[in-house]
């Protein structure tokens, strides 16, 4: 059921980001929306229910998307290994921290862009670092002006499900029988 | 002498008779008396007061009491509005509409090939590459490599075909290339994209004539697009002393900012060739 939750979530996102966005006019160029979801499930969800959706949603926004195949899927990948990588050593719980991942992401996931446009370029014209540098700026900003609210937003849903969970365990705890417990939580307070 | 009786009945009659003699008389000249003067001044006041608190009433209550009433109406007349004023957006939209698909089928009427028109549904997802996807797909007969043009020129090729939908790869796209004429002078090269709005016409000898303003069209060699399609116009043209080309800038005939319909050209030798995907 979480898994279709997270999979529903996805595809309004990229139906949101390819329909809505491009006709309002005022927002120019945002960041990949699918970000936000793929660091949540990064930092807050267990690595056996955020990879596969990771590379689903990678592999979703590839087929939709007209660059190199693999693209997205190589960034979002990264970007969950970066993300679990950085979460052990900082507190993932900080909204600045998630912001501060979101703009690493967005600036990393635009580098591999790049480079992908940079390897397949050829002819004359020279590469647009105009556009980049247009398109990062705008894009970190958005992330500036929403990356707040979208952190407080995973961590609400995170201490969410840390209660629905507690609920459950504790309901179980209560029976006479010994009953085996879902998993314990680490330091990070994630699951394992 | 008489009775009782026949006395009523004779002042009945002179009653009568008086009566119906001073009609006739104040009939034929009316006259004032100061019997009806007195009786006016008398009760006109209470008339007119009378007439002022009903007045009064009457007009509290349609001024105050009656505003609920007025309320509603106007909330009413104000959702009327409003529903008109969407109305007329929407028929402005249709005009509009009904405009640009006048200018495609007038197009796709000058057209040598058959071809389809289809509406712009979804846009990529990145901002580094210009694709867009088309409500009409293999069932519509499209296959990869057909070339999409509108009214005001070329928009640029089906790159993946399914069932019902396309996806199409945008001139402005940096993967995109077309082989082109500089209509004036006839100099040739490949229309690449930048991924922005705008477009490149490389490998232009610096021998070749090419001045801004210069209508850039399709040559047709390259076996995707038709020949003689505009694709835009020369904007800027760079003089890089060490290199062998030009550098020159082309501003494309569609605002694909703007661009909501399009004609796919069917039937081309390479998307022929390339067949479905």
């Amino acid at each position: 059921m979480r898994y279709f939750a997270y999979i529903g979530c996805g595809l309004f996102l990229i139906i949101f980001q390819t329909t809505v966005l491009p006709r309002l006019a005022f927002v120019g160029y945002c960041f990949d929306l699918l970000l936000p979801l793929a660091i949540y499930l990064a930092v807050f969800r267990p690595r056996h229910e955020a990879l596969p959706l990771t590379v689903f949603l990678g592999l979703l926004m590839d087929n939709m998307s007209g660059g190199p195949f693999g693209l997205y899927l190589t960034s979002y990948v990264w970007l969950f290994i970066a993300a679990r990588a950085a979460s052990t050593v900082v507190r993932a719980e900080n909204p600045i921290m998630v912001a501060l991942i979101m703009i690493c992401a967005v600036a990393g996931q635009n580098a591999l862009f790049v480079a992908a446009l940079g390897a397949g370029a050829s002819g004359t014209v020279g590469f647009p670092a105009g556009l980049a540098a247009r398109i990062l700026a705008e894009q970190i900003g958005w992330v500036l002006l929403v990356g707040p609210f979208l952190a407080w937003g995973m961590r609400h849903a995170h201490q969410r499900s840390l209660r629905r969970l507690e609920k459950a365990v504790i309901g179980k705890a209560a029976l006479p029988e010994p009953v085996e417990t879902q998993g314990h939580r680490g330091s990070d307070g994630r699951l394992s | 002498m008489f009775s009782k009786k026949t006395v009523l009945i004779l002042a009945g009659i002179l009653l009568i008779s008086v009566n119906l003699i001073l009609l006739a008389v104040a009939t034929r000249r009316p006259v004032a008396s100061g019997l009806g003067r007195t009786a006016i001044a008398f009760v006109a006041p209470f008339q007119e007061l009378t007439h002022y608190v009903v007045k009064t009433v009457r007009d509290v209550w349609w001024r105050y009491l009656f505003l609920s009433s007025v309320a509603e109406e106007n909330q009413r007349l104000l959702q009327d509005l409003g529903a008109a004023q969407q109305h007329i957006v929407q028929q402005r939209e249709l005009e509009l509409e009904n405009q640009r698909l006048r200018d495609l089928l007038e197009f796709k009427r000058s057209l040598q090939s058959p071809a389809v028109p289809a509406e712009i549904i979804g846009r990529d997802p990145s901002a580094w590459f210009k694709t867009v996807i088309i409500d009409k797909g293999h069932a519509d007969g499209l296959r990869r490599g057909m070339p999409v043009v509108s009214s005001l020129g070329v928009v640029g090729q089906i790159i993946e075909v399914s069932g019902r939908q396309s996806r199409l790869l945008l001139i402005i796209d940096r993967n995109s290339g077309a082989d082109a004429l500089v209509q004036r002078t006839r100099a040739r090269g490949i229309v690449k994209g930048t991924s922005q709005d705008e477009c490149y016409l490389d490998y232009v000898l610096h021998a070749d004539d090419v001045r801004a303003g210069d209508l850039v069209v399709t040559s047709g060699y390259d076996g995707i697009y038709p020949k003689g399609l505009l694709i835009g116009t020369v904007e800027a043209v760079d003089f890089k002393g060490g290199d062998f080309f030009k550098e020159v800038q082309i501003r494309p005939a569609v605002d694909f900012d703007k661009l909501e319909e399009v004609l796919v050209i069917l039937g081309t030798p390479l998307s022929e060739a390339m067949g479905p995907r």
